[in-house]
């Protein structure tokens, strides 16, 4: 269906291009924001826009940052021998909720997936090592425990180690605070593939 | 276990239909293309989420509807009753449901209620082309493990992620070589672990079809077997994923010429024989029907040794090309505390009279063009 409006048309036709919304629900937003007042529907435009004129990728680590270098690479207190590898600004967030982590990060921005066309050189990778001065003593592969991320903590252990770095994996198990009885079979059975002397 | 009712909504050529199931045996009976067969592809959707014959769910919506729905009500060993719900609608897809609660992963439901098949697709696993074999191996598998289920749908995802490594190293352009060994890597991980259950799954259900086909080719000196044919050597089993290195090393450069994945248990074949014939080349038709009888009864045992759980059995066309004598003998087979699922034509029916065994049977549908009704023999 086409509105007798061109803007609101322009507006469903944008909206609809966001993962996860399809073009019915951006015609209920775009419906919505119409009887917003005038002022909230600027506020929300202003920080889309802001998006893209503040927001930047840090020069050292790639995560997400208003300010280069971003606050955890420019944070002296934090530990810089200990560099963790993740694949996502989303991930540093999850990992600086736990407060445990004291390093630093580096963000490779996805994960190797030829079938989706993405290879080292579309990583971060090079960037990694040229951070990779005499004072990182330890590297922790924080990708993800699938196929991809699997692949890439792979991939980056072929490259780092000619370095004779301290390299980690995250482990991998059952959720803290889980009944193993409500654990599914996969975990279950990888978490007692992975198991600890004590 | 057993499906004690099953509720059908729009589905095929099953316009709305209640069933009560006998927890024995259940018979249908009815004429060519009359909808016996979608009946049994509606429990086998309960069971495993998707359809033994085509895997279009469009094509199972009744024609002129717009949405399918069926209801199945499952005992399981503790006499506790499970309630599955499939429903695909044009518009709003696939949902399913397990008492109440939505699954959003169908692999979670494989092995819940576990099941097995005889039509006459399943001709293809003594005869056909070897993917028909490993899609076999792989269903009973999966049913009996869900690591199996994990691990090969993984490896699945690695070869194609592989290939297009290799295609890229086919088209020129070299950089892609350093990215092959990570992918090598898990192949042989995942593809180790594929290789060593099916290798397992084959020994075990060897032991089974011996027995069974001496059953139902009773007479036949001959001796039915399997035998688990990977491309890498596992004769020594604690060294599958070494095995599998030195196979794939030595096909790396053709790999590269050929830009795609050669070796692993992608490319398995599985060999079946009577006596010293491959059934493949040498098998009758009637051999290749007592061969998939004793397969399917085999995979049904397996399924009860393995999971302590009796898995639903769906006969389709079950009498279809046995002589006398093997026709009566064939559900002997079959009756080891599995509730059977049973089509035959209308044909079969009048020369079922005559055994002792049919009469004994209290539920016996009748099928005409997709109406169901229960037979009344007074018993």
């Amino acid at each position: 269906m086409r509105y007798s409006s061109e803007t609101v048309e322009r507006a469903v036709h944008e909206l609809s291009k966001l993962p996860g919304i399809g073009r019915k629900s951006a015609q209920r937003l775009v419906f919505f924001l119409l009887k917003r007042p005038a002022e909230d529907v600027k506020i929300l435009a202003q920080a889309l826009l802001d998006l893209h004129e503040k927001v930047k990728y840090c020069s050292i680590c790639y995560n997400i940052t208003e300010q280069d270098p971003c606050h955890i690479c420019s944070d002296v207190h934090r530990d810089q021998s200990l560099i963790c590898v993740v694949e996502e600004a989303n991930d540093v967030v999850a990992l600086e909720k736990t407060g445990e982590f004291k390093g630093l990060y580096h963000v490779l921005g996805g994960a190797m997936s030829p079938l989706d066309g993405i290879g080292p050189d579309n990583l971060k990778m090079r960037e990694l090592l040229t951070r990779l001065t005499g004072q990182v003593h330890e590297i922790i592969l924080a990708t993800n425990p699938n196929t991809e991320g699997e692949a890439t903590a792979l991939y980056l252990v072929k490259l780092l180690r000619p370095l004779e770095l301290k390299l980690t994996r995250i482990a991998r198990g059952i959720p803290i605070g889980a009944d193993i009885e409500y654990a599914d079979e996969i975990t279950l059975s990888r978490a007692i593939e992975g198991r600890v002397t004590l | 276990m057993h499906l004690s009712s099953l509720c059908i909504d729009s589905f095929r050529n099953i316009e709305k239909q209640h069933f009560q199931f006998n927890s024995e045996k259940n018979y249908f009976f009815g004429d060519n293309a009359q909808g016996k067969t979608n009946l049994l592809e509606a429990i086998y959707l309960l069971c495993l989420c998707k359809s033994f014959r085509s895997a279009v769910d469009q094509e199972m919506i009744q024609m002129g509807k717009e949405e399918y729905k069926l209801n199945g009500r499952f005992m399981d060993a503790q006499n506790i009753e499970h309630e599955v719900l499939f429903h695909y609608g044009q518009r709003e897809g696939k949902h399913i449901s397990l008492d109440g609660k939505p699954i959003y992963q169908y692999s979670s439901l494989v092995g819940q209620f576990p099941v097995v098949i005889l039509s006459v697709a399943d001709y293809d696993i003594t005869h056909g082309p070897p993917q028909q074999r490993r899609r076999f191996i792989n269903i009973l598998s999966s049913q009996c493990s869900p690591r199996y289920l994990s691990d090969l749908k993984e490896y699945e995802r690695i070869v194609k992620q592989r290939n297009k490594v290799l295609g890229s190293i086919q088209s020129g352009k070299r950089y892609a070589e350093s990215e092959l060994e990570v992918w090598d890597e898990q192949l042989l991980q995942k593809g180790a672990a594929v290789i060593m259950f099916r290798h397992q799954i084959v020994v075990e259900l060897n032991q089974l079809i011996q027995n069974y086909y001496r059953i139902i080719a009773w007479g036949s000196p001959d001796i039915f077997s399997v035998t688990y044919q990977p491309r890498i050597d596992i004769l020594h089993p604690g060294d599958v994923v070494d095995q599998f290195r030195m196979a794939l090393q030595r096909s790396h450069k053709l790999e590269k010429m050929r830009g795609m994945t050669l070796v692993g248990p992608h490319r398995d074949d599985f060999v079946f024989k009577i006596g010293e014939r491959p059934l493949r080349n040498y098998g009758s038709r009637g051999e290749h029907k007592s061969a998939l009888i004793s397969l399917k009864a085999a995979e049904a045992t397996l399924l009860r040794q393995r999971l302590q759980v009796s898995p639903l059995l769906l006969l389709d066309d079950l009498y279809a090309e046995l002589d006398r004598i093997r026709g009566e003998k064939v559900m002997d087979i079959f009756s080891d505390g599995s509730q059977c699922f049973i089509t035959a034509t209308s044909f079969d029916y009048a020369a079922l009279q005559t055994t002792q065994a049919i009469n004994d049977q209290k539920t016996q549908f009748f099928v005409k063009q997709g109406i169901f009704t229960l037979k009344n023999n007074g018993s």
